[in-house]
């Protein structure tokens, strides 16, 4: 939809606040209370020693409600003592695949 | 003889026979919750001399309470008394009604109210000569001895050697209630028959005349037997559902484990079988760490099987660092760690052999394959030591996991990911048997203890590297020398508690350092443990705190440990410097250093080798 007057509205940018279920964040956010302090520095990525990002999964679940799959983690806990903020990530990955075992959001 | 029957034995012996049918029908049940094999093992077992070396653990175990005398002795002899004194009671009041009555067989309660029917011999002369009467009284005074230490120990457990005692639920409170007015109420009602018929030894006869001189205590006597009767029926009717259901399970547990049936998901009756064997003493609250730092928090083993046992878990099956100090002290030896693992849910996922799939692997035809796991590339100066120590031992090795990536499968079965673990465990088995390798090398405990535990690995040894450079320094292939500097051993929980590893570190310490001030106690947890996932890093801090002062108390030059995971946890806080072992050696390597060999990597198409020459 050009508009004559210089400015256009473009579909994609616009913010649909319906479509985002921010639920399952909430949900994840309220056991694993520390992860209110990531800072998205991707410690963890950088460090997995399978090649998980998790990173990229905590961003798409804050800002999509989005759950990614975490198969190839082997739970060791590098991005744990890795991590600049403390966060469990152990656990919060725990919980992600609990979630993902229960209300069978894999994607 | 006069009938030996009074309506007030009826709540004594109500409760005792529900009691019997509750446990005939649970031994039932555990029997048959177990797996074909364990079943198989109690079979074979049962006419063996393992029958005969349980019979002697019970004896010692939940008689007399010989590991709990080890702990502390006054909290020895309060289980001991209470214990073997109540079972003397019973076996010498079975024998006195027995031999007085002339009959073998008879109803339950003729034995345990015999001084009703039969008052004994007269006062002051039972005093003298020691008959049933003398010894009913002695026994009698030893659990009563034993229950004021009991009841002091719920009000200053100090005295007993517990820092804390365990928080009874509500129904655990008046099952206690109940036991401990057992033994003053059958002290009363003895006296008042004694003193009714002027008989009785020098507790009951005594008494019995004390109230003598100011009533007549023949009106009191049916009054206090009724009570004693209500109270032991109320007590027996309680117990199923109390700690107190520990009395007749632990014996079965201890058969059941002489036989060799141990935990595994396979066997949910031997599950319930232990978490009913429980006494909830109370002595792994004393010995875990988590107690110290977060006091309010009910985590510990007792309260975990209390909670389990009544289905009551909901996340505190992640609030546990395993360290295992609890089981370890456990008198009873339940299998906590094992326990903790299987109440951690399945969560079923996926293929993890598909991330090794890609990846191609150094280390073929040497005799050594050196595993360094992958928190041991978080600290690369300990493959830079053990690359050093091989060179100087003219080691013939590879290097199995030098990009980083491979994992062990040890945490996922901490965290009851135990398909996931079995994937990888495969995968790993048929690499190191391709290899060639006869000898396999690892640097962390926490894979030593799965490639030693799990692994079947026909025709290689395993070793952890304290025990590789002990085997180095005793057949002298390497110069070491001696350091000026004190230090204290660390003993990480995976290698102490977990593989039976103490002698060897502390000998490379004793070698290596001037002077070893490891505090002579059982070894600490470093609070990084991969165990507690839901455990946040303000407590991981605490519990490292408290741990290294008390390794500290000394004074010491450095802190050795033998765990890259307790070498990182601490490092990050301590104040003095911290090195594993591996490093310590390599620092101590005398003469011109030889540089190591560069050992030739194939190229990994995804990442340069981090840690290597």
């Amino acid at each position: 939809m050009k508009s004559k007057f210089g400015f256009e509205i473009k579909e994609g940018r616009q913010i649909d606040l319906d479509s985002v279920d921010i639920q399952m964040v909430q949900l994840i956010a309220e056991s694993v209370g520390s992860w209110k302090a990531c800072f998205n520095c991707g410690s963890c990525s950088a460090t997995c020693p399978a090649g998980v990002n998790l990173r990229s999964c905590l961003l798409k679940l804050s800002t999509l409600g989005e759950l990614t799959t975490l198969d190839t983690c082997f739970l060791c806990g590098k991005c744990f003592l890795v991590c600049p903020r403390g966060i469990s990530t152990r656990y919060l990955i725990l919980q992600i695949m609990k979630k993902q075992m229960e209300y069978g959001k894999a994607v | 003889m006069e009938k030996l029957f009074d309506p007030f034995v009826l709540p004594f012996t109500i409760g005792f026979s529900f009691i019997g049918i509750w446990f005939v029908y649970k031994i039932i049940r555990w029997f048959l919750g177990l797996s074909k094999t364990d079943k198989g093992l109690i079979f074979n077992g049962i006419l063996t001399l393992k029958t005969w070396e349980a019979i002697v653990e019970t004896v010692r175990e939940s008689l007399l309470h010989m590991k709990v005398f080890g702990r502390n002795t006054r909290l020895g002899y309060m289980h001991m008394s209470l214990a073997f004194g109540w079972f003397l009671l019973i076996l010498i009041g079975n024998i006195e009604s027995t031999v007085y009555s002339g009959a073998l067989f008879k109803p339950i309660y003729v034995s345990v109210f015999w001084r009703f029917f039969d008052p004994g011999p007269s006062f002051p002369q039972a005093v003298v000569q020691p008959g049933f009467a003398f010894w009913m009284d002695l026994f009698l005074l030893l659990v009563l001895s034993g229950l004021s230490f009991a009841v002091i120990k719920r009000f200053r457990s100090r005295i007993v050697g517990m820092k804390r005692t365990t928080v009874q639920s509500k129904v655990d409170r008046y099952a206690l209630s109940a036991l401990w007015l057992i033994f003053p109420i059958r002290l009363i009602a003895e006296s008042m028959t004694c003193g009714a018929n002027g008989t009785g030894s020098f507790l009951t006869g005594s008494l019995g005349h004390f109230f003598s001189l100011f009533f007549n205590p023949s009106s009191l006597v049916l009054p206090s037997w009724w009570t004693y009767s209500a109270v032991l029926g109320s007590f027996f009717v309680l117990l199923p559902f109390t700690r107190y259901a520990h009395i007749p399970s632990e014996p079965v547990l201890i058969f059941f484990r002489k036989y060799g049936v141990s935990m595994s998901a396979a066997s949910p009756g031997y599950q319930d079988l232990t978490l009913h064997a429980c006494s909830s003493c109370g002595i792994c609250i004393d010995t875990c760490q988590l107690a110290e730092v977060e006091p309010g928090k009910s985590i510990q083993s007792n309260y975990f099987i209390r909670s389990v046992r009544h289905e009551q878990v909901s996340d505190i099956q992640y609030d546990c660092l395993m360290c295992g100090r609890c089981e370890s002290a456990c008198p009873v030896g339940v299998e906590l760690m094992p326990l903790r693992q299987m109440q951690r849910p399945e969560l079923g996922i996926g293929n993890k052999s598909k991330i090794y799939g890609r990846l191609g692997r150094n280390g073929h035809s040497k005799r050594i394959l050196y595993f360094a796991g992958c928190m041991t590339h978080l600290s690369p100066s300990i493959i830079r030591s053990m690359e050093i120590i091989f060179a100087r031992a003219g080691a013939s090795w590879g290097f199995y996991d030098y990009d980083g990536q491979a994992c062990c499968g040890r945490p996922l079965k901490l965290a009851g990911q135990a398909d996931a673990a079995k994937l990888i465990r495969e995968k790993l088995e048929a690499d190191f048997i391709a290899s060639g390798a006869t000898l396999l090398i690892t640097s962390c405990p926490i894979c030593y203890r799965v490639f030693n535990e799990d692994y079947n690995l026909p025709g290689m040894r395993v070793l952890h590297h304290t025990q590789y450079i002990h085997d180095l320094i005793e057949w002298n292939r390497i110069p070491v020398s001696k350091s000026l500097m004190k230090a204290v051993y660390h003993e990480p929980c995976e290698l102490g508690r977990g593989s039976g590893i103490y002698e060897e570190p502390r000998s490379i310490v004793n070698t290596l350092f001037a002077a070893d001030l490891t505090p002579k106690a059982e070894g600490l947890c470093c609070g990084g443990s991969l165990g507690g996932p839901g455990i946040n890093l303000a407590t991981r801090r605490a519990v490292a705190r408290g741990a290294i002062q008390q390794l500290t108390a000394g004074n010491p030059d450095v802190m050795v440990t033998s765990c890259p995971l307790c070498k990182k946890t601490f490092s990050a806080i301590s104040a003095i410097p911290v090195i594993d072992i591996a490093e310590a050696t390599a620092n101590s390597l005398t003469a011109s250093v030889v540089q190591p060999e560069k050992t030739k990597q194939p190229k990994s198409h995804h990442r340069q080798p981090v840690a290597v020459g």
